[in-house]
């Protein structure tokens, strides 16, 4: 008896183990579980929307437990192009949040995450092709663009519903909304015209600010000058009139006088240069005494 | 690691400290005052689950001898030392950063400050150690940090003016809530990126190219930050995004040139005008020197006229004085000593008049001419 007792401890041990094993089990936080008594479903655990605590629940020995996310997931749809209502492709890479909802329809319907990402990816693509293909791209781009996640969210919930999925569509997002590559060069190209017509608009501007500032200066050159020769005329003219009446006063003292004079000094210059040739006659004031002692 | 940390005082590893102390919970008849008081229940329900095993397993024990009862004791106490003091199961550290999240059967029991824990053993409680104080940072469209699967590789954004602007940007976030970080959404980095991105293309998507890359850099962060917070919280994600950083927002490579370019041109704008106002400031201030000079003359030219007409003036008003003394002789010399002087010079051909009627027309004036030129 004796020696037998030990391997009966760890008989009952692990038989206790084992026994507790079948009949218990723990469901996470995180998951929701179904239990299956041959094959039909019997039992919801921690289901989405109930009150249900997660932890040690029970089960019969025989019945099995299959696990279901509790969690937010995540459904991302590889991009698709789109032809927008005003016929701009456009690349569209949008992503929905779904839930596990009713998770006895889920394992009905899809049984696993991977099966429900098959089914919901069309439906999710076939949402944004309606709501989005009906929108012109800015709108799409810089539009409204809560409004129109929130449709595609709509049309993919009622799709799903309708399909009887068993999730419930959180939201749906726009991760990008983009042009296609063979687009975007055009857009680039479009880009360095425009900078490129900014920069020629720039430099001209600079041109013309530069002639302006050229002309401004000419002219004010020319306006110094001639304002200078202005006033210089002036006082030459000044400076004429001075003379004259200079001259005058001092040559009315004797008209007559001043002419004798001022015609003596006009032929001592006018014939001093001693090329000129004379015919006298003896007859002249000059030659007075010239053949008469007595001045005739 | 878990070995350094559990080791306080005396050395004797995890194995040899528990019965000594007598701190263990299987101890707990002892000294249980220091004993969460978790583990007690717990002790209770396993007792109440497995008490008949047990119970039956004593009863062998008593009823086949001392030294068998006494063997199996040691066995089954081994056995669960063993199973309390395996690292991370029976006890567990929780860094300095990070916080400890105990799942019992699953289900969210308790969240515990860093420091070293009691626990339930495995299978019963589990715990999660997310590290709530650390600054997280997710990288998008940024090329050095790789791309994430969150992310598309694709930096190129399209803005509100339908131009292209390549923008990368980081978020930084930390754990506000452990329990909702771990246990309401899949992949919760993952997601952020996904949302992050999001959030930042149908902001920029709103704005214009320029204010992206120039003055609203700031804004657009705040707005995206603000943007992504509201959806993980919608999402219940127990995510804090503390900031939005714009590492990168350009004209995309195909088109920088052109826009440097739009700098240059600034640049050549402002020399060309430079270039001008040298211009006029070399030619402005020579025009003036030039009508200065002008004036100048002008000035020395009447000044010159009116000192010579006062000299005329004055020479002629002198004469006149003399001549008024004595008029006729005066006259008579000054017609007499200028005519000497004309005449002095010039070839002379006297001739009288009566008998010079006739011969006028025959002198050869040329002749006389070009000898006084050749003189």
């Amino acid at each position: 008896m004796k020696r037998f007792t030990l391997p009966i401890v760890i008989l009952l041990i692990f038989g206790g183990t084992l026994l507790a094993r079948t009949v218990a089990f723990s469901v996470d936080q995180r998951q929701q579980a179904l239990v299956l008594r041959f094959g039909k479903i019997v039992e919801v655990k921690h289901a989405w929307g109930t009150d249900e605590q997660p932890g040690l629940k029970f089960k019969m020995p025989w019945d099995n437990v299959v696990f279901f996310d509790r969690r937010n997931l995540m459904l991302d749809a590889p991009a698709k192009q789109i032809l927008a209502s005003d016929q701009e492709w456009l690349v569209v890479d949008v992503f929905a949040r779904y839930r596990i909802a009713d998770p006895l329809l889920f394992y009905q319907r899809v049984t696993t995450v991977r099966g429900a990402e098959l089914r919901m990816t069309p439906f999710l693509e076939a949402s944004v092709k309606s709501v989005l293909g009906s929108q012109n791209s800015t709108e799409i781009v810089s539009g409204h663009r809560g409004d129109l996640m929130k449709s595609i969210r709509d049309q993919l919930e009622a799709q799903t519903k309708d399909a009887n999925l068993g999730v419930e569509i959180i939201d749906v997002k726009i991760r990008r909304a983009d042009l296609p590559p063979e687009n975007a060069a055009k857009v680039f190209l479009r880009m360095i015209t425009e900078r490129q017509q900014e920069s020629a608009k720039i430099r001209a501007e600079g041109e013309e600010q530069a002639l302006e500032l050229r002309a401004k200066a000419d002219r004010e050159v020319r306006v110094i000058l001639a304002n200078a020769k202005e006033e210089s005329s002036k006082i030459r003219g000044a400076g004429d009139a001075e003379r004259n009446e200079i001259y005058a006063k001092a040559y009315n003292q004797d008209p007559e006088f001043f002419a004798f004079y001022r015609s003596m000094e006009a032929y001592d210059k006018a014939l001093a240069n001693g090329q000129t040739s004379m015919i006298l006659s003896p007859d002249s004031e000059f030659f007075r005494y010239f053949g008469n002692l007595n001045g005739k | 690691m878990a070995w350094n940390n559990q080791q306080n005082g005396d050395g004797g590893g995890p194995w040899g400290q528990k019965p000594g102390g007598g701190k263990g919970p299987w101890g707990s008849g002892s000294g249980g005052g220091d004993d969460p008081v978790d583990v007690d229940e717990m002790m209770r329900n396993l007792q109440n689950k497995f008490g008949g095993v047990f119970g039956k397993g004593g009863g062998n024990g008593t009823g086949g001898g001392r030294l068998g009862g006494f063997g199996i004791g040691v066995f089954i106490i081994l056995g669960l030392l063993l199973w309390i003091a395996m690292p991370g199961s029976g006890w567990y550290v929780a860094e300095a950063d990070e916080e400890g999240v105990i799942l019992r059967f699953g289900a969210y029991s308790r969240t515990e400050p860093p420091g070293f824990h009691w626990k339930l053993p495995v299978p019963l409680e589990r715990v999660l150690k997310p590290k709530v104080t650390a600054a997280h940072q997710i990288d998008i469209g940024l090329v050095s940090s790789g791309s994430r699967r969150g992310s598309s590789a694709n930096s190129l954004m399209l803005t509100g003016d339908e131009n292209i602007v390549e923008l990368g940007f980081s978020v930084f976030w930390q754990i506000k809530e452990a329990p909702d970080y771990l246990f309401n959404i899949e992949d919760p980095e993952i997601t952020l990126a996904a949302v992050a991105e999001s959030s930042m293309r149908e902001i920029v998507g709103k704005n214009n190219l320029q204010d992206i890359i120039t003055e609203r850099r700031g804004q657009i962060e705040e707005e995206a930050r603000e943007s992504i917070q509201k959806i993980m919280d919608g999402y219940g994600a127990g995510m804090q995004v503390t900031q939005v950083q714009i590492a990168r927002s350009q004209a995309p490579g195909q088109v920088n040139d052109a826009f440097r370019d739009v700098v240059n041109a600034a640049q050549d704008k402002e020399g060309t005008i430079n270039k001008a106002i040298a211009y006029r400031n070399d030619k402005v201030p020579k025009a003036r020197g030039d009508a200065q000079r002008l004036l100048q003359e002008a000035e020395a030219y009447r000044e010159a006229r009116v000192a010579e007409a006062k000299g005329e003036a004055a020479r002629f008003t002198l004469v006149y004085k003399e001549y008024k003394l004595a008029p006729e002789v005066t006259r008579q010399r000054m017609y007499l000593e200028t005519m000497e002087q004309v005449l002095e010079k010039s070839d002379k051909i006297l001739l009288d008049p009566e008998s010079a009627s006739g011969v006028v027309p025959y002198l050869p004036l040329n002749s006389l001419n070009r000898k006084g030129k050749g003189e």
